[in-house]
């Protein structure tokens, strides 16, 4: 990364790390949310008090907090090991109370319990003896993880698709596949869905779609799972150990060449020849770049993070497409994205890449510019009065999400937006 | 079990508190955290963050750091920030990880100051204690550090303490306090710490009497008495003749000597009523100051509180309950005894048993859920609050 010749701005170093910013358009689903997507599940938070507060209040807002309870534990706790007993007898006052029984407690402990070594298995056991009509799993609110390999958003991933039960027979008649990563769905109009059913697979299910725990299960018989977004990678390896089920990695990508090997690499995988004609969705997303084109001339145009998993793709992309990218916001690089960054080090000078949680971001914060930024963070920290409303690449996939994106882009482009209010409508959580 | 919270969200914790009370006073706040902790209180105990310049930061701490002690990592970021900063003043901030790892926040805020030449404070916060005692800490801290020059007492010059957004909102709540005052010849020197710059704050110790307006300005109070003898009144100007009586009590403090506000003249007495049936719930003398004006301004006697937070001794009868835990809470709504339930919309949830509720948004409890609806209280804004309730 020292290599990048990007312009490098007073605000970036990404030779060295600083105290973090936290900006109001700072965050995304959070685990809490994450969690929720497991139908019929409850969430029993064992930690200071202090750890849950944003989690809970994120959950009255989203209408979730009926499913989300809170064990508090204090110094005397920790220090006297009474912390593992303490959750057994929480969960017992929990169920009894609750008007409802939950089909899986998803007990969830903080960064404090990283250091602790409690013992989830000895606890886990009892649970499971005591109640057999519901699964227990621990889960992990962490941030403290965040630079490791197995990060909230991974933990939360690999636990939720840790409840699948492995099946004696695979339901083949259904001939389905199950999406991995992506909190919501991918549009219905993405040439994804042709292409799995050109490969064989009629159906691609999301978790969000299941209605029951029931339902859900029925994602342990898929074919296929397909990870279209990096926190999701992993917890298709566990399944593919632990349920056979094989599983395909196609990150999301607004790169026409990746989008196409992204394709290629799904039909090779499913035993089909590249037989599925691309032209129509391709021809589609290029009239669409051409038309946003026309609509934005050279106005500045700001990526972020907060946007999408790749942000330095994106900008490489809207490069190449003839868009004229100001400025990257990105607080780390991660693998994936390495040679997009090299790309626009090497062939993109003018555009500055920035660590949107760098010290210095407040104290040269604009408050107004003519800009469009793809992106509540960027938008925030450059004052962009011109906002697309996207975050972590939410229903976009191949070439129908450049056209979907060259769409929000224009209409972006066409009326100023109220950044607060689309933060607070999103509801966003650190 | 009295740990479990089933519908309550987690109230605001001491590290928000001691945020809030710097906010506005030119300092780089550095919570001791992975990233959670700060965003607790950026996105949900601090309505002045969004457009706001405040330099309040969280260190990123990891599971290395936090392993191998690395607490000279963050001293060595929290230089290299201040020096293309320029605060006025430094203050880290402890959560429940360094509570832990036992870091030493007195020593590396006393390595920061030597190695910056700012003035550094360090506070031991854990994320175990509610808001009021970080606020309290904080302004404490400040005052001693930044109040110590003696000044020639202002007369009828007051000053409030213990004004925070948690407690407080985001709108105008004190102005409008200040003008109730000005209204009866009394002149708001100082906020610790809202709305007043840090040079007001520095010359507060002018002022003839502080007013503590809630219980997180108490010990600042306490300090203003041991370092300049100011006395001190507690309450806030709620109602109309409620806030005569409370002025009359500032004019009469002004006046008075040390023995008789140690002796606990310094509050509005409200008459006690075992049959009262009002329950107010909430900041403690927020609460007390509704029900002195119930009293004086509704001629209704003694309604009773219940707190979560810290209470006064002085300002509680014994009707009044320190509520610990959501079951406390739900326990004194449920007792059969109220039929009037005052409080933050969150604590209405628990009202199983048909109370007549009130709303009163407190950012503390209910974050930003409701702190867009936080009634103004100062004067007949209280009156307007209440008439046609009781």
């Amino acid at each position: 990364m020292s290599q990048c010749r990007a312009r490098l701005t007073e605000e970036n170093t990404y030779g060295g790390d600083t105290i973090r910013y936290s900006s109001p358009a700072h965050g995304g689903w959070g685990v809490v949310r994450m969690g929720m997507l497991v139908p019929e599940s409850y969430q029993l938070f064992v930690c200071p008090f202090a750890c849950g507060r944003h989690g809970a209040i994120g959950a009255m807002k989203q209408g979730l907090k009926h499913r989300l309870s809170y064990l508090y534990i204090d110094e005397a706790d920790i220090v006297s090991g009474g912390y593992e007993e303490l959750i057994v007898q929480a969960v017992d006052e929990l169920l009894a109370g609750l008007s409802f029984r939950p089909k899986v407690l998803m007990i969830f402990v903080s960064c404090l319990d990283d250091l602790l070594g409690t013992d989830h298995q000895a606890i886990l056991q009892v649970l499971r003896q005591n109640y057999r009509d519901m699964r227990f799993t621990f889960c992990h609110m962490n941030p403290i993880t965040l630079d490791s390999k197995a990060p909230p958003p991974v933990n939360i991933n690999r636990k939720m698709f840790g409840l699948l039960e492995p099946r004696e027979q695979r339901d083949s008649a259904e001939n389905a596949a199950a999406l991995y990563g992506p909190n919501v769905k991918i549009d219905n109009s993405s040439e994804l869905h042709q292409v799995l059913a050109a490969a064989g697979i009629a159906e691609l299910r999301h978790i969000a779609d299941c209605r029951s725990f029931a339902e859900f299960q029925k994602l342990a018989g898929v074919s296929l799972n397909v990870v279209t977004s990096p926190p999701g990678l992993q917890a298709a390896m566990d399944s593919k150990e632990r349920l056979g089920i094989d599983y395909v990695y196609l990150p999301v990508s607004y790169d026409f060449q990746e989008i196409a090997d992204s394709y290629a690499a799904l039909l090779q995988c499913c035993g089909r020849q590249a037989e599925f004609d691309l032209c129509p969705a391709r021809q589609s997303a290029q009239l669409a770049v051409q038309a946003a084109l026309r609509e934005l001339g050279d106005m500045p145009i700001i990526v972020d993070a907060s946007a999408t998993v790749r942000p330095f793709t994106l900008a490489k992309t809207l490069c190449q497409f003839g868009f004229n990218v100001r400025t990257v916001y990105a607080q780390q690089c991660i693998g994936l994205e390495k040679e997009s960054y090299r790309w626009l080090g090497e062939n993109a000078a003018d555009v500055e890449i920035k660590k949107p949680e760098h010290h210095l971001a407040p104290a040269v914060r604009k408050k107004e510019g003519n800009y469009l930024a793809i992106g509540f963070e960027g938008a925030y920290l450059t004052g962009a009065q011109h906002v697309v409303n996207l975050v972590s690449d939410e229903t976009l996939y191949g070439y129908h999400g450049v056209a979907k994106l060259m769409e929000l882009m224009t209409a972006a482009k066409r009326e100023k937006r109220d950044l607060r209010l689309l933060i607070k409508q999103y509801g966003l959580v650190v | 079990m009295i740990k479990l919270a089933v519908k309550l969200p987690p109230f605001a914790p001491d590290y928000s508190g001691v945020c809030s009370a710097l906010f506005e006073l030119g300092g780089l706040v550095v919570i001791h955290d992975a990233s959670g902790c700060t965003g607790n209180y950026t996105g949900y105990d601090e309505p002045r963050w969004y457009d706001s310049g405040a330099y309040i930061y969280c260190s990123a701490l990891r599971e290395i750091d936090a392993v191998m002690g690395n607490d000279h990592i963050l001293a060595d970021r929290i230089q290299k920030a201040a020096e293309e900063l320029r605060p006025r003043f430094i203050a880290v901030l402890g959560s429940p990880v360094p509570m832990v790892i036992g870091s030493d926040f007195r020593g590396m805020a006393a390595e920061i100051e030597k190695k910056t030449g700012l003035p550094t404070f360090g506070f031991a916060t854990t994320g175990l204690n509610y808001y009021d005692k970080g606020v309290s800490e904080a302004l404490v801290a400040y005052a001693r550090r930044f109040v110590n020059e003696k000044r020639e007492r202002k007369k009828h010059a007051v000053n409030l303490l213990g004004a925070t957004p948690l407690d407080f909102g985001h709108g105008n709540n004190i102005d409008g306090f200040k003008q109730e005052l000005a209204a009866r010849g009394l002149e708001v020197l100082a906020v610790f710490a809202l709305g007043s710059e840090p040079e007001e704050l520095a010359e507060s110790s002018a002022a003839a009497v502080n007013v503590v307006i809630s219980a997180s300005g108490y010990q600042l109070a306490e300090y203003f008495q041991k370092a300049f003898g100011t006395p001190y009144v507690i309450g806030q100007p709620l109602g109309e003749r409620q806030t005569d009586r409370l002025c009359e009590l500032i004019e009469r403090t002004e006046g008075a000597d040390r023995k008789e506000t140690a002796a606990g003249q310094n509050h509005l007495p409200v008459p006690v009523n075992s049959d009262a049936h009002i329950l107010l719930l909430g900041e403690q003398v927020t609460m007390h100051s509704l029900r002195a004006c119930l009293s004086e301004d509704f001629g209704y006697p003694g309604a009773a509180i219940g707190c979560p937070f810290a209470m006064l001794p002085k300002l509680t009868h014994h009707d009044d309950l320190l509520l610990t835990s959501e079951k406390a809470i739900s326990s004194m709504i449920n007792c059969h005894k109220y039929t009037h339930l005052l409080g933050d919309p969150f604590f209405n949830m628990l009202n199983e048993s048909g109370l007549k509720f009130i709303p009163l948004a407190h950012v503390a409890v209910s974050s930003k859920v409701y702190w867009d609806e936080a009634p103004e209280l100062a004067g007949k804004r209280t009156i307007e609050l209440l008439k046609g309730v009781f």
